[in-house]
């Protein structure tokens, strides 16, 4: 009993020690909004803290995806954000998900939105949760293994306006305003940004092969009572990167979206227990590719001919979303049941092949209508079952081809969490039909459903201030028999990914987290096994009104030239509660691991393979600043 | 096994309201005894989620008192309506722009916890905040 209340008054005085600004960091810190929407049942989760965001100044998504085990930040072809990059192949992420405030960003052509949000600025972001492997049924439309989850910033936490601007190497230079206001029952965020990024420029054989890009943006999200709405508008205008080129020799391109979203979501019943989500996605897109030489082609003769050096394209991409989900409690079971139906439509395309009008022009009309049941099963006080279905029954019709289909997504985990240890396997099996995007690439004008099988575990045990974790992850995909032009290749394909990972809290305020892994993967592109190995470690520190950052990302493919590490370092200087001033480095040694980008060079007639190697990160030197009012 | 299962989600979601409760406890602990030199603080409120937030102080010397007169300070919970005549805590910016006798105020803005105290309204009620929490005192408002 004594040891008790001298237990209590050691606790005591422990908490009375903190200064009062260092008390309400520490409750920023502790009611920190990823603790409320967060779902370790998800998936293998990595959060990033608003305080995370704002003492790494993380001021686009693509510096989050850089440390962790199963991909990162890549850039395909056109510049256009994509994680599993696969050279030469247009665009792989389409299995990586991209959410904000819970409403799917995706696209009628591609299957995904990653290559829209996937490097947007975080100024309006409050924090990110990203998932590996596959998750909950419940969560994506389609199949994952990768979700990446945004949360725009909560306005009864952010009253009043807020300015941040910063600016940097090659004259890059972005500013966003926000406004925030909140009564009991209603309350408003509103967002706007301008981004002028200007990103490092190469050449080959004198062309120049720019990803510069231009982008405006502006949300607005508004509750009332039990209905949340949000509104977004992205204008983004952006330099073709490599274009389409086969002989990477780009001339005088540019591309162009403007995106419009509208959501909304209403929870109903006393425990808001019953929830419908409403969702429409815009996409008017511009693509205006010229080249020396052809675009990508399998056809030799059109290598030599030159048939197409011009590629223009004016299209609108619609996505409408609906979902119903109820979530009831019995016995020792927590059910979620849920119905959803996507609308999915390409048209009003207008093409320009040489300047001539295609006149049979591309286009897409999908519905998806998908049922799913997840329940999680209480076996004993800290452990639990999982297990999801779901169907989804397809009605996809497009230039290309027209089949009714259904596929099938099962999932089974288990989680057991305790004081100090928590527990994760996680088993699933999806069925994968062909994105629109990949069908023009295809051998036949067929619709192809592909299965994927993902096994993992990950097992974290916290000792005092550290925490030490591992996780495995099997990942095994079936090959395509139409976009895979090679013959007898195998059926399927075995991935294997493992990390080891290392925390510690040396005290509230200053803290390491480092991760070591190793993936064996199939690249389906070259149909080889390559191996990946890399790591990282950050250290978030602060002196008084300081906040310094540094880290480091190591990433080495072997049998190949990409090798090399990213130094981030930065420092935040809080001259008062509203101003803030700040400086950092990304990249600072130019030293980050290439991406390979493949393309031919004649000789004489014979067409030879040769690749650039360009890395996704520039070397990016930025100060800025940041006042609230 | 429901039983299981509700107390495991209460379990979680107490830890959670736990944590938030700890600090706001003693940050509100702070903003009342740097005004009052008392041996004893008496605060009125009649908000469960305030009572609940009281209960978690450490310092002995805040006690809570069902009857307004008695009291030294109201805390006044986010919307609730004025019903004592003494010099109220608030937790949201708009009451306490509006209130005239909110003396401080503990709310978020810009996403970080915030404390303000206003020198004209503590004045009014011949208080004075004493000791580190003096940097928050503003003369607007």
């Amino acid at each position: 009993m004594r040891l008790f209340f001298l237990l209590i008054i050691v606790f005591s005085t422990l908490l009375q020690a903190y200064d009062i600004d260092q008390m309400l960091d520490l409750y920023r810190k502790d009611s920190d909004l990823s603790q409320k929407t967060k779902n370790e049942s998800l998936g293998h989760l990595t959060v990033y803290t608003r305080d995370d965001l704002e003492r790494m100044q993380a001021h686009n998504l693509g510096e989050l995806l850089n440390s962790l085990r199963s991909f990162r930040y890549d850039e395909n072809m056109l510049g256009m954000p994509d994680v599993l990059h696969t050279d030469p192949s247009p665009y792989s992420s389409d299995t990586v998900k991209i959410f904000i405030n819970n409403h799917e960003i995706t696209s009628a052509y591609a299957g995904s939105g990653l290559f829209i949000y996937g490097n947007i600025d975080l100024g309006f972001v409050d924090h990110v949760e990203i998932y590996e492997g596959s998750t909950s049924t419940a969560v994506n439309s389609e199949p994952a293994i990768v979700t990446i989850k945004l949360y725009s910033k909560d306005p009864a936490r952010e009253a009043g306006g807020h300015l941040q601007a910063y600016g940097g190497s090659r004259g890059m230079n972005h500013e966003n305003v926000s406004y925030a206001a909140a009564s009991k029952d209603f309350k408003y965020y509103l967002y706007a940004s301008r981004s002028d990024i200007r990103r490092t420029h190469y050449t080959n054989e004198n062309y120049d092969i720019s990803r510069d890009y231009k982008q405006k943006h502006a949300l607005m999200t508004l509750d009332y009572k039990n209905i949340k709405v949000g509104a977004e508008y992205i204008d983004h205008k952006a330099d073709p990167f490599l274009s389409l080129s086969m002989f990477a020799k780009p001339k005088d391109g540019d591309m162009s979206y403007k995106l419009k979203r509208v959501s909304s979501t209403m929870s109903f019943l006393d425990d808001d227990s019953l929830k419908l989500s409403l969702s429409f996605i815009r996409m008017n897109e511009h693509l205006n590719f010229n080249m020396d030489g052809t675009l990508w082609t399998t056809n030799p003769l059109d290598v030599i001919l030159v048939t197409q050096d011009s590629l223009v394209t004016d299209s609108v991409d619609d996505v409408y979303s609906a979902k119903l989900e109820k979530k009831t409690v019995y016995k020792s079971n927590t059910f979620l049941l849920g119905a959803n139906y996507i609308k999915k439509s390409l048209h009003d395309v207008n093409t320009y092949n040489n300047g001539v009008l295609d006149t049979e022009p591309t286009f897409v009309d999908n519905s998806i209508v998908g049922l799913y049941m997840q329940d999680d099963f209480a076996i004993a006080e800290n452990q639990i079952i999982t297990a999801s279905l779901k169907r989804n029954q397809y009605y996809s019709k497009s230039n290309r081809a027209e089949r009714n289909f259904h596929t099938f997504q099962t999932r089974l985990g288990y989680i057991a969490t305790s004081k100090k240890s928590t527990f994760k396997a996680f088993a699933s099996s999806m069925e994968i039909p062909t994105e629109q995007y990949a069908l023009a690439f295809a051998k036949t004008n067929e619709i192809e459903l592909l299965r994927l099988v993902d096994v993992s575990a990950e097992y974290a045990r916290h000792i005092n201030a550290a925490t030490l974790g591992f996780c495995l992850e099997y990942l095994q995909n079936q090959n395509s028999k139409i976009l895979i032009k090679k013959e007898n290749i195998p059926r399927y394909y075995d991935n294997y990914s493992a990390s080891v990972k290392y925390d510690y809290d040396f005290d509230p305020f200053n803290s390491l987290k480092s991760m070591l892994f190793y993936n064996r993967y199939h690249n389906p592109v070259s149909i080889t096994h390559e191996s990946v190995m890399g790591g990282f470690a950050r250290l978030l520190n602060t002196y008084k009104k300081f906040d310094i950052y540094n880290e480091i990302d190591y990433r080495k493919i072997y049998s190949s030239e990409i090798n090399g590490y990213v130094y981030n370092a930065g420092v935040r200087y809080r001259a008062t509660q509203s101003l803030i001033f700040s400086l950092k480095g990304v990249n600072i040694f130019n030293s980050a691991a290439t991406s390979r980008y493949s393309y031919i060079t004649m000789n004489g007639l014979s067409p030879e393979q040769k690749s650039l190697y360009i890395s996704p990160i520039d070397r990016t030197l930025s100060v800025g600043m940041e006042y609230s009012f | 096994m429901k039983t299981v299962i509700l107390l495991l989600i209460m379990f979680l979601f107490n830890n959670l309201l736990a944590s938030d409760i700890k600090w706001e406890s003693l940050i509100l602990e702070k903003m009342l005894t740097s005004m009052s030199s008392k041996n004893k603080v008496l605060i009125y409120t009649k908000s469960p989620k305030m009572k609940k937030i009281v209960e978690r102080l450490i310092n002995t010397k805040v006690r809570v008192t069902n009857n307004c007169k008695r009291a030294d300070f109201a805390l006044l919970a986010e919307d609730e309506k004025k019903t004592c005549d003494k010099p109220e805590i608030v937790f949201n910016y708009r009451g306490y722009m509006h209130d005239e006798d909110a003396v401080g105020v503990f709310f978020w803005q810009k996403g970080r916890p915030t404390i303000r105290f206003s020198l004209k309204r503590l004045a009014h009620f011949n208080l004075q905040v004493r000791g580190e929490l003096s940097k928050f005192v503003s003369s607007n408002k």
